[in-house]
């Protein structure tokens, strides 16, 4: 399906093509309204990204853990390296992004790294995104992220790399070190895009990231209330959110739907399965295949009220005031508040600490550590979590997987690991419970 | 609404249904693109598994293979049927969890236009074999959000296929009651394999 038509590559043709089919099949449900205004928002950020590629205006690319308000603000065009090959796996035809990841390690590149990273550099040896102006590498969410930038160098060895490094802390003066770095990236971006900076259209899109921020907080609100309403398969979508659309009309409207549909759905109050466990899903979600969260819904009544990627923390508000008001947000909403970038640097303290809040907040029974396999952070740090967990008396679930490749854990694997967890542990431990001491919600 | 009492009754009227989609190849591959795909049906309560295998040519139905398939849906028997029906539409059934897919996203949109197509057809197929109890009277919801047919060659084609629809409903409704459709739909079927290659596998 030709794209503004035009022919494509095949793998942003199939993306194209099936969210405009899935659109056209939710919009027709007034239940799949959420789910349907982030599927059209998505194509309408597609669509501007393509009608600016094919005017001509300069691409930037960026990994994973750069939110792109600075490009935006350019009247740029950003492309995180790692997009396609995630599209493909949520909204696409999952074996395009196996594909990405076939090729990259054919090519070379360490069957240990993250997938995330290994399909975002197969998606860039196929050449599938614009040419870039230039570049920009940070080495968050995670230290995996040090290998992508390396491949986008060397991919484009002529093009220009401002590199962002951001300390392992979490305290002020990190804030502004990093607020430093994007003060010195302006003038690397208006030199190789060869666009003026206009502070106050800076500000337009800080604004818009505010109210964006303000409709997540809403969302996590929403969702908090148990029983959860709206289905678990979209607890994970700040990340995605932050990553490519953060500062963006787009990334606006998506968190608007999601808010707007969490809040609908509370408010109806009509249930379609009957909730009997809540857990915090506490690392990468099953991006292969999310509907395995209907699965986990209706056949064994466990609810994913929030997970580490779609937890959105309180820090994230930019003040708009002045130039380094807004250089300073930006810096500390990047670094504390990206998922994964807020809990995946330096020690496990917060690591820890945010999957208890979030366990109290989201009341929930259990906690699931899906280990994606390239995540060392977090299997660095197992012991101390699941100590944490043992001293607060929490369940928890922990395997191996990887979010983008389902040839490491099957959906059987998965389905029965999962089964057995939460009606072995899980039900037959809030069974015992006295009535009260815990959430009650069996039976309901 | 009869239900579907036992494995032997759903074999033989889903089951039955299914076995004669490899007469509407042609038509099957003009909807799914020609897409090579393996669909997994499993029902439940009671149950029963089946294998929609576009993969070769023609199509093959199983009902006896454990195989995972590329993608798959499942859900209550009672549920598929009204699938089947059009009374319950695929996005309902997915929203409220009545109907669990699985698999690449991309294959299942291709897919489920099956599924848009069936309750034209599965009706007729009950009233053949004599189970026109299973139809289910009520509001049949739309199937699918109303989209336009772009390009007057589209148009055109949508009309007369309009035109042939309406008029093989009059005759069955007020002339021939034993029409059969699926062999009209196979001779369309025929017929646009002979116009052109089909799509290639």
């Amino acid at each position: 399906m030709p794209i503004l038509g035009r022919e494509r590559a095949r793998e942003w043709e199939t993306v194209w093509a099936t969210l405009t089919r899935m659109d056209s099949l939710f919009a027709a449900d007034p239940e799949g309204r959420g789910l349907s205004g982030m599927l059209s928002n998505l194509r309408g950020f597609l669509l501007d990204k393509f009608s600016k590629s094919d005017a001509g205006q300069p691409a930037v690319w960026y990994n994973l853990g750069f939110n792109p308000e600075l490009i935006w603000a350019l009247g740029v065009v950003p492309f995180c390296v790692s997009e396609l090959a995630a599209l493909s796996s949520i909204v696409g035809d999952q074996a395009d992004t196996e594909a990405f990841i076939d090729l990259a390690e054919s090519k070379g590149y360490s069957a240990d790294c993250c997938s995330a990273d290994k399909a975002g550099i197969g998606a860039l040896l196929r050449g599938l995104y614009p040419e870039p102006a230039c570049l920009v590498g940070i080495n968050t969410p995670c230290d995996s992220q040090v290998a992508v930038v390396q491949a986008m160098a060397e991919q484009r060895n002529r093009v220009p790399l401002f590199v962002i490094d951001v300390p392992p802390y979490d305290d002020e003066r990190t804030f502004r070190q990093v607020a430093g770095q994007l003060r010195e990236l302006i003038p690397f971006l208006e030199k190789h895009t060869g666009r003026r900076l206009e502070w106050d259209r800076l500000r337009k899109v800080c604004e818009t990231t505010n109210r964006t921020s303000q409709y997540l907080w809403d969302w996590m609100e929403w969702r908090s209330r148990a029983p959860t309403m709206q289905p678990s398969k979209v607890a994970a979508f700040t990340m995605v959110l932050m990553i490519g659309f953060s500062g963006s009309r787009w990334g606006l409207e998506i968190a608007r739907a999601l808010a707007e549909d969490a809040r609908r759905k509370v408010e109806t109050g009509v249930r379609y399965f009957q909730e009997k466990a809540r857990a915090i899903w506490y690392q990468d979600p099953v991006w292969w295949d999310i509907q395995i969260y209907d699965w986990m819904e209706a056949e064994l009544g466990l609810v994913i009220p929030m997970d580490i990627f779609g937890y959105y923390a309180s820090e994230a508000w930019i003040d708009t005031s002045s130039e380094e008001a807004m250089l300073f947000g930006l810096a500390r909403r990047m670094v504390n508040c990206h998922p994964m970038s807020r809990q995946f640097r330096g020690t496990m303290k917060r690591y820890i600490e945010d999957f208890m809040v979030l366990h109290e907040r989201f009341q929930a029974d259990c906690g699931i550590l899906a280990g994606h396999i390239a995540c060392k952070h977090s299997w660095g740090g197992i012991g101390l979590f699941k100590e944490a967990c043992k001293k607060a008396d929490i369940p928890l679930l922990v395997f191996e997987f990887d979010m983008f490749d389902p040839r490491i854990l099957t959906y059987k694997e998965l389905q029965f690991e999962l089964k057995r967890f939460v009606e072995e542990m899980v039900l037959p431990r809030k069974g015992r419970a006295k009535p009260g001491a815990e959430h009650g919600r069996v039976g309901e | 609404m009869a239900g579907l009492a036992n494995s032997q009754e759903l074999d033989l009227v889903i089951g039955g249904f299914l076995r004669r989609l490899p007469r509407l190849d042609p038509i099957i591959r003009e909807i799914t693109e020609g897409t090579p795909l393996l669909l997994k049906l499993e029902l439940k309560d009671p149950p029963l598994a089946a294998e929609i295998d576009l993969t070769c040519t023609p199509l093959v139905i199983r009902t006896d293979s454990t195989a995972a398939g590329t993608v798959g849906m499942a859900g209550r028997s009672e549920d598929f049927q009204r699938v089947l029906l059009g009374l319950l539409p695929v996005a309902k059934g997915i929203n409220e969890k009545k109907l669990l897919a699985r698999g690449s996203i991309a294959l299942l949109m291709k897919a489920v236009p099956l599924f848009y197509v069936v309750p034209y057809i599965y009706p007729s197929y009950l009233e053949s074999i004599g189970r026109a109890d299973l139809i289910e009277a009520g509001e049949y919801p739309p199937l699918h959000a109303d989209q336009p047919v772009e390009g007057i060659m589209n148009q055109i084609i949508s009309a007369l296929a309009y035109g042939a629809g309406y008029l093989m409903g009059f005759i069955k409704k007020r002339i021939a009651p034993r029409l059969d459709i699926l062999a009209a739909l196979e001779a369309m079927g025929q017929g646009l394999r002979k116009a052109g290659p089909p799509h290639q596998v």
